[in-house]
């Protein structure tokens, strides 16, 4: 009798554990939306929110063709695509940190943001190939070279054995070389070039347009099921390899296939809109410390976290400096700062 | 936690080997293991008992021969073999491997770590039926206190117990645990030891564990497998293979003897022997 009624008890601890990380998800969604409209009512044209949301519901071809514009071809894609990149870089976050068993690792730990934009700079610097129109060339490269760098670990891994040191030592290689690379056309570069170079560098969702949201979201729509399928598998991986081994898991196999998740959705993000540093390394923090390791609620925190960070820089970026907003990259990183160092200083004092 | 299959199940190796770098960690292994008893594998530092157990487990690549059968159905010409290089046990076995013991770095809770167990049954949500399970766990255990911890606040002992606690929670046919009791005070080494006595009575399972006290092994263990140089010396009954002469000669100690209360012998080792092996038949009264 005592001991069903501590199990009825404690049956709803879990549960209840499962109900409030569900409330606090919805919270975040809530968040997000709200944030959503303010980005959206923010910008150098200064239309009220009133503004916005007759816009918003008078639709792209609403009649004031001015603010139809403004809104249905200029903010609603680059909220949204602030969105889908702040998503993507939650969720490959968590997934880098949680293959590599290292709190400190990001999407852009094995080299994929040196890649892209290495690969944006090629396209920059030499033009459209000849026969890509521009604004589909320097997406189209630095996805190409994000693939390429992807493939680079991928073949030292599935060589070498994918542990978490062999992926972070080829990694780091791919990232110098990248990095050298890209340094390389810099230097090489005619003043006028180098400056747009620079300010792809700079994350921005000002590149934004609705073919980048199509395809962005694409992505991140075809790699859902997967994400999902292995949402059980990544929380088994916290308990160690050889722990998650024993209950079944080929642990080298998760370990290269969600690599390769990481590889599409950060291409995905960064080859539109540029890099866009501390979103992918914050965002499964705040995720983690709000519902906990489990990684059916970790995944959808981690995203919704990320593009919460994201629209709120896009937000400050645009308030600091209302005429020519300043790249959501450069608001993340000068943010992130601290933030990382909170995330330090915690890890040091749980001591793990 | 009732699986009703009142079937003995045996395991068995033939000329069991393993091999890491071209150099020879374990060779020539034949044991039989009977479902519904607890054998300890027992021997020095760097015999090959954790190797054994891998292998046992199906973790690791080896030569020879692990056949995991039913006992009544021995007899049948197509047991659940597994030979050549290693892979997962048949899948009508269920293996619970539990490795040594290493430092966990999750926060995950420690019924979290229960329904991980069921790793292979979850669905998306959480059954009723899982959960139940891992509550009928906790109890079993005495988690009852700590299950909503996160596993880093937990002490290594409770982690230990959590963990063989998840294997169980796979329903295991084999159970193979690598010195379940190594973190443990006294009191817990034996409620470990009873649990999974119990679990062997009751499902009839094999269960191995690499054990370093001998007492223990001795007192709370069905058969003991002295194991040494990569080979298994000894196997049987306690206390015919963990004899004074052979203790002395595997481990380098002396022993003493002693009678307890209800007049049986027990050795206890009292010194090292720094000479080389074979040195160590002195007796003392």
């Amino acid at each position: 009798m005592a001991r069903s009624m501590t199990q009825a008890r404690a049956e709803d601890s879990y549960r209840h554990a499962g109900a409030r990380k569900a409330g606090q998800l919805g919270a975040a969604v809530l968040v997000l939306v709200i944030l959503m409209l303010v980005d959206l009512a923010t910008g150098p044209s200064g239309m009220s929110i009133a503004d916005v949301w007759t816009a918003l519901l008078a639709g792209p071809s609403g009649e004031n063709r001015a603010a139809a514009t403004i809104l249905w071809q200029l903010r609603l894609p680059q909220t949204i695509m602030g969105v889908l990149v702040g998503g993507c870089l939650g969720i490959s976050g968590l997934q880098m940190q949680t293959i590599l068993d290292n709190p400190l690792a990001s999407p852009f730990t094995l080299g994929f943001s040196a890649s892209a934009g290495f690969g944006a700079a090629l396209a920059i610097m030499f033009g459209n190939f000849g026969w890509l129109p521009s604004y589909l060339a320097v997406p189209i490269s630095a996805f190409a070279m994000t693939v390429l760098a992807c493939c680079i670990v991928y073949t030292i891994a599935v060589w070498r054995g994918a542990t978490p040191e062999m992926l972070v030592l080829s990694g780091i290689t791919v990232l110098f070389f990248f990095q050298s690379l890209q340094s390389l056309l810099q230097f090489m570069a005619s003043p006028e070039v180098l400056q747009q170079i620079v300010f792809w560098l700079f994350g921005s969702m000002l590149k934004a347009t609705w073919t980048s949201v199509a395809v962005c979201a694409v992505i991140m729509i075809a790699c859902l099921p997967f994400i999902v399928r292995d949402s059980w598998n990544l929380t088994a991986l916290r308990l160690g390899d050889a722990n998650a081994a024993s209950l079944g898991l080929n642990v080298r196999s998760l370990r290269k296939r969600t690599f390769l998740m990481v590889a599409l959705l950060t291409s995905a993000a960064v080859s539109f809109v540029g890099t866009i540093g501390f979103v992918g390394l914050i965002a499964p923090h705040v995720g983690r410390a709000l519902v906990g390791e489990d990684h059916r609620y970790g995944l959808p925190m981690a995203a919704v976290c990320g593009a919460i960070i994201l629209i709120a820089a896009s937000v400050i970026g645009k308030a600091i400096s209302p005429g020519a907003s300043i790249p959501v990259g450069i608001i993340t990183s000068i943010a992130g700062i601290p933030m990382l160092m909170a995330v330090i200083i915690s890890h040091k004092e749980t001591g793990s | 936690m009732s699986r009703l299959d009142a079937s003995q199940r045996v395991l068995r190796t033939t000329n069991l080997g393993v091999e890491r770098g071209g150099r020879s960690i374990i060779s020539g292994i034949d044991l039989t293991l009977a479902g519904g008893l607890v054998t300890a594998v027992v021997g020095p530092n760097g015999a090959g008992k954790s190797t054994l157990l891998a292998a046992l487990a199906g973790a690791l690549p080896c030569a020879g021969e692990v056949v995991l059968d039913n006992a009544a159905d021995a007899s049948a010409d197509s047991p659940a073999a597994r030979s050549d290089k290693s892979g997962p046990a048949p899948a009508s076995w269920r293996v619970g491997y539990m490795p040594q013991a290493q430092t966990l770095r999750t926060r995950l809770t420690v019924l979290e770590v229960l329904l991980l167990g069921r790793r292979e049954q979850l669905g998306w949500r959480v059954s009723d039926k899982d959960l139940a399970m891992a509550r009928e766990m906790v109890a079993h255990f005495r988690l009852d206190a700590i299950s909503d911890r996160p596993m880093t606040r937990l002490s290594g002992g409770q982690q230990q117990m959590v963990l063989l606690a998840q294997r169980l929670m796979r329903e295991p046919d084999l159970l193979v645990l690598d010195e379940p009791t190594s973190a443990l005070d006294l009191h817990h080494q034996l409620a470990v030891l009873d649990l999974i006595r119990d679990y062997a009575r009751r499902t009839g399972a094999v269960v191995v564990a690499a054990i370093h006290d001998l007492g223990l092994a001795t007192r709370n263990c069905d058969r003991v497998a002295l194991v040494d140089g990569g080979t298994v010396r000894s196997f049987g009954a306690p206390e015919e293979v963990l004899t004074r002469g052979m203790v002395g000669e595997v481990y380098r100690v002396e022993l003493e003897t002693y009678r307890n209360a209800e007049g049986r012998s027990v050795n206890v080792p009292v010194a090292a022997v720094l000479a080389p092996m074979g040195s160590v038949s002195k007796s003392r009264g």
